[in-house]
């Protein structure tokens, strides 16, 4: 019976079938909609990248309840800044993962004026962390990307990179750390940032 | 100034410049598109990186902190006054304009940038947050805004005249001036701080004598600046400028370092 009234209903609504789910929204969506103050759409946006914030951070600041902290500080800065965000200048992920890094980058300036890093602990962490990358190249397309790039870089382009990008190191903290003149890091930065850029696709 | 700041569009990207390292870039970079173009396509490239490290869940109480923090949080509203000039760059390459368009274009592009600073938006097309309070960050860019709806007032009209000369102290000025919109701006680059208790005054000069034009705000020497005169430019002939004890005077009280016809 309960068929039958199915297969009726089908025969009297045959478009309900054909439409399809509505797409989810981009993270350029939601952010237009936190710009106006939409605490719903801010909470899917957090859900949908505070992972990759998240895992930004742990890489860059390393102790986990400053990650939180500055995690924290990045969502609250997408969350004030999000009427400035503009399509045309790039994607939203690349927006919140600039200020992400920035964030990071600035918390680990800021601890380091008081502890002051070993400098020769630095080239260990980066050596150390970056082995873990490769655990990772499966899990999304984006990094096994990203993660082919980096492999045509040059051994010194990468190194370079990885140090200022991951340790948060300023280039002339690069050029200690290596034992070389700040020039040479400026361009092996520069060199590898443009290859990295053209390997990427990145218009 | 030998610093080959165009090789540091790279070591910006990943945040990798000391502060003052930085703040010298960007003025750099601001008047400079090529600079300011492969800084934007480098930024993005290296927002990428962020996936070569593993993903990573927060811990559920970040959330609910996150949720409670912004309930208490202010959001700044858009900073439409200025727009970056990578992109209006982008905009105008696009629509094949030509190149003489476009040198005329270009001062006018480069106070943009200027006022860009001022706003507190950073170059390579992102804006990350300055500690200002938004009442601060509104009389910015009112001010920005007043600023700009004068130079464009200048800059659109059919009479618009551009002089740079290079000042006695050191530095260069550059005067931007129009009788049709009746007013005057200028634009200042490496002009030395002056002397304690020192000032730069502006004037405009006719026939008839000086006339008071205002004052140049405090600048960073290294950083363009730009200042539109106080007042109507009416019959002056020449704007100038002097250093004058702070407050300014009535009337030039030594040598102008600057005079220039109008």
């Amino acid at each position: 019976m309960s068929g039958e009234r199915d297969k009726v209903d089908t025969m009297r609504l045959p478009w309900l079938r054909s439409v399809k789910p509505l797409e989810p929204p981009t993270h350029e969506d939601l952010i237009r909609l936190v710009a106006l103050g939409d605490e719903a759409a801010f909470e899917e946006l957090y859900d949908a990248v505070a992972p990759r914030v998240f895992g930004l951070v742990r890489r860059v600041v390393r102790d986990p309840s400053q990650s939180q902290e500055v995690t924290q500080e990045v969502f609250v800065d997408i969350w004030q800044q999000a009427a400035r965000f503009d399509a045309d200048r790039g994607r939203a992920m690349s927006w919140i993962l600039v200020i992400a890094h920035r964030r990071a980058v600035d918390r680990v300036r800021a601890s380091q004026a008081s502890t002051d890093r070993d400098m020769r602990q630095g080239i260990k962490e980066y050596q150390e962390s970056y082995d873990d990358v490769a655990d990772t190249v499966e899990t999304a397309m984006e990094s096994e990307r990203v993660h082919k790039a980096l492999q045509t870089l040059t051994d010194p382009q990468r190194e370079a990179i990885s140090l200022a990008y991951y340790g948060g190191y300023t280039h002339q903290e690069v050029a200690e750390l290596l034992k070389i003149p700040v020039g040479t890091v400026k361009t092996r930065i520069r060199d590898g940032m443009i290859r990295l850029r053209d390997r990427l696709g990145v218009a | 100034m030998e610093k080959q700041l165009h090789l540091l569009t790279g070591a910006y990207a990943l945040n990798a410049l000391s502060d003052a390292d930085r703040a010298e870039f960007e003025r750099y970079a601001l008047v400079n598109a090529d600079a300011l173009e492969e800084v934007r396509g480098l930024s993005e490239t290296a927002a990428l990186l962020a996936y070569a490290s593993p993903a990573e869940v927060p811990p559920p109480e970040l959330k609910a902190n996150v949720m409670a923090a912004i309930r208490n949080t202010r959001q700044l509203p858009a900073s439409s006054v200025v727009r970056d000039i990578s992109s209006s760059r982008k905009a105008a390459g696009r629509a094949h304009t030509s190149s003489q368009q476009r040198s005329r274009w270009m001062p006018l592009v480069s106070v943009a940038a200027a006022l860009a600073i001022f706003a507190g938006v950073g170059v390579g097309g992102w804006v990350i947050g300055q500690n200002s309070s938004q009442s601060d960050l509104h009389k910015q860019l009112t001010a920005a805004q007043s600023q700009q709806q004068a130079i464009l007032a200048i800059m659109a009209s059919p009479d618009a005249k551009i002089a740079t000369t290079v000042v006695s102290t050191g530095g260069t000025v550059t005067v931007a001036s129009s009788a049709t919109a009746n007013q005057a701006a200028v634009m200042v680059k490496d002009l030395p701080t002056p002397p304690p208790g020192k000032t730069y005054e502006l004037w405009f000069i006719s026939a008839a004598g000086a006339v008071p034009a205002g004052l140049m705000g405090d600048h960073d020497p290294a950083a363009p600046s730009m200042q539109v005169l106080t007042g109507p430019m009416g019959g002056a002939t020449h704007i100038g400028m002097t250093v004058e004890p702070e407050g300014g005077s009535p009337a030039p009280t030594t040598t102008p370092i600057l005079v220039q016809a109008v």
